[in-house]
């Protein structure tokens, strides 16, 4: 029995190179599977997303601010009915600026619209809109290009538009804007760009929470604070992911 | 008020001998230096002398240069920092008490651009003051041109605008055209007392061909089937390639336009416009009064006129120093020639074929 066992010495040295071997092979393979899983972003993207997603699809999901203290100045049932999802502002606070942000697009008024600064509130309005969301897109909306003083005001801006507007004219600024916001290509290298930067673990983590949101038909803001919990702290990164989110969301 | 005759009245200090581009404004508490006086006379070398900071004259004296408010701004006939002139009896009554820091230059300069801007903003708030009636009118403008395509869109016969309006009655027509040109003109003005506005409202794609029949079709005002201009206005060639452009673009066409509608005395005037892809060439010829070689490029200067245009029609100058403005901001040139065909008007004033052209680059980044 002895014998058998001393002449069988050379299976023990095998299975002992083995067995560490392949527990390598294994752990390698392992390690490699998660680095090639949370490198991908596009394991979130539907195939053909990139190819059905339309302009008509983004006017779906845009959302617009009108912030004017002459709201009639502006065809705003016409956009509504013409299925646009507007929202309107006659006067805001300095302290609402961070909701005025996460709007798509603004029409915004330089005089009258800010209570904390009738004279010249736009003008403070738009820098710090400009700050907090710089992809934001601002279209100005006033007849006092005449006036030195607000120049800076229109500076800033995307587009301009004397009053009173014509629902023609605003759905062309708009649908020009919702182009520009909701570029599909762009959006997805952003986002590829954005998630590479990020730290393994964390890429998990948004990978998962994604999915999730998405298997459960969450919306943007139940996204947007997970991304929060994540960690995910830069504002500039949670809003090209979120966006991703928001056209994904929208076509599946 | 320019910073030379704002100089020149004395309320801003001038502790040393000062030009204002090139001009000596002569009232400084340090007073002239004897060295400039004898040698230079009335006109210092050094106002030949563009460079910004120090230099050294060939007379043993400094002068220190900065722009201020666009303007070259030299201090002269005083001993700077990187002067090593030797003081000795030749020179000592000319060097001596006259020495300058860069410091103290440099502080000086900081005073007078505060006092300017200061001026600036307050003409600016002014200004605004001053012009605020304006922003009902040029609404009220805007209000009657949708009212007026209100009403020729209501027309169910045709689909396409220019049906309509070729269908409209001959008193809509004149209105909704007028109306157009209303708000064009304003657009004109407000480049006037903001030439910075020439910029604003982003970039955008337009046809050159489309916007010149848009033009021109605004210009050709009809009433009962006759047209009420003067001239009658005639637009060939085609274009194919879109260029990017600010929203003012359109007031540069409009410009040269409404200047060649002015001052057209006989025949048609042409507007051609040719795609050179990626270079478009839009031109408007014209026959009207000769405009001499030395006024080709005061034209285009506020309030500058041509000689003979000045005795056939009133006006202000101010129509192509826009268009160069607009011009100017997407980094094209306005060019002109003028060539006499021999006829006289009234006697005295020379006609000739004035010909405004401007080209554009579609694959130029605008400025």
């Amino acid at each position: 029995m002895i014998e058998f066992f001393r002449s069988c010495d050379w299976i023990a040295n095998v299975f002992g190179i083995v067995v560490v071997l392949v527990t390598y092979a294994i752990g390698l393979w392992k390690w490699l599977l998660f680095k090639i899983r949370i490198q991908k972003i596009d394991s979130v993207i539907p195939s053909q997303f990139e190819s059905t997603w339309s302009a008509a699809s983004g006017k779906h999901i845009a959302t617009v601010a009108i912030v004017d203290d002459q709201p009639l100045d502006f065809p705003i049932d016409e956009l509504t009915l013409a299925g646009f999802n507007i929202s309107s502002f006659t006067q805001v606070h300095l302290v609402d600026i961070p909701k005025l942000a996460s709007y798509d697009i603004v029409f915004l008024d330089i005089k009258g619209i800010v209570k904390d600064n009738p004279e010249y509130g736009g003008l403070i309005l738009i820098a710090e809109l400009r700050r907090i969301n710089p992809t934001q897109k601002i279209c100005a909306v006033s007849s006092r290009t005449f006036d030195p003083t607000a120049t800076e005001f229109f500076k800033q801006a995307d587009s301009q538009k004397k009053k009173p507007l014509t629902a023609q004219e605003c759905k062309a600024v708009i649908e020009t804007f919702i182009q520009q916001v909701f570029d599909v290509a762009n959006v997805i290298s952003n986002a590829r760009a954005v998630y590479a930067s990020m730290p393994p673990k964390q890429k998990k983590v948004v990978l998962n929470d994604f999915k999730h949101s998405l298997l459960h038909n969450e919306g943007a803001d139940v996204f947007d604070s997970t991304l929060s919990a994540a960690k995910v702290n830069t504002s500039e990164m949670r809003r090209v992911v979120v966006l991703l989110y928001r056209m994904i969301h929208h076509a599946c | 008020m320019h910073v030379k005759d704002l100089f020149s009245t004395g309320a801003i200090k001038q502790p040393w001998p000062l030009m204002v581009n090139g001009t000596v404004i002569g009232i400084s508490e340090m007073g002239i230096s004897k060295t400039c006086k004898n040698k230079c006379g009335r006109q210092p070398a050094c106002s030949e002398h563009a460079q910004e900071g120090e230099h050294t004259c060939k007379h043993g004296l400094s002068c220190l240069s900065t722009s201020i408010a666009n303007n070259r701004v030299t201090v002269y006939g005083v001993r700077g920092e990187e002067n090593n002139t030797p003081i000795n009896f030749f020179n000592r009554a000319g060097l001596k008490g006259r020495s300058i820091t860069k410091k103290e230059f440099a502080e000086w300069v900081i005073t007078v651009n505060r006092l300017l801007s200061g001026f600036e903003s307050e003409f600016g708030k002014r200004q605004a003051e001053m012009l605020d009636p304006l922003h009902d009118i040029t609404r009220l403008a805007k209000q009657i041109s949708i009212i007026s395509n209100r009403i020729v869109q209501a027309d169910v016969t045709s689909v396409a605008y220019e049906e309509q309006v070729d269908n409209a009655s001959p008193e809509l027509k004149t209105l909704v055209k007028a109306a157009d040109l209303l708000n064009d003109s304003f657009d004109l003005l407000v480049i006037y007392f903001n030439p910075a506005a020439a910029k604003f409202g982003g970039v955008h794609s337009i046809n050159m061909h489309g916007l010149l029949r848009k033009l021109v079709a605004i210009f050709c005002i009809d009433y009962h089937g006759e047209i009420v201009t003067d001239s009658k206005i005639q637009l060939s060639g085609a274009c194919y390639t879109n260029v990017s452009v600010y929203e003012s673009f359109k007031l540069i066409p409009f410009a040269i336009l409404t200047n060649a509608v002015k001052y057209s005395l006989e025949g048609i005037i042409r507007v051609l416009v040719t795609d050179s892809c990626p270079i478009i060439h839009v031109s408007v010829e014209s026959i009207g009064p000769y405009i001499e070689e030395n006024e080709r490029d005061i034209i285009f200067h506020k309030k500058g006129r041509g000689k003979w245009a000045s005795t056939l029609r009133d006006g202000k100058g101010v129509g192509l120093y826009l268009a160069s403005v607009i011009a100017k901001a997407h980094g094209i040139t306005i060019k002109v020639s003028s060539t006499t065909n021999g006829k006289k008007l009234q006697g005295n004033i020379p006609l000739a074929m004035n010909i405004f052209s401007f080209a554009i680059d579609s694959r130029v980044p605008l400025p």
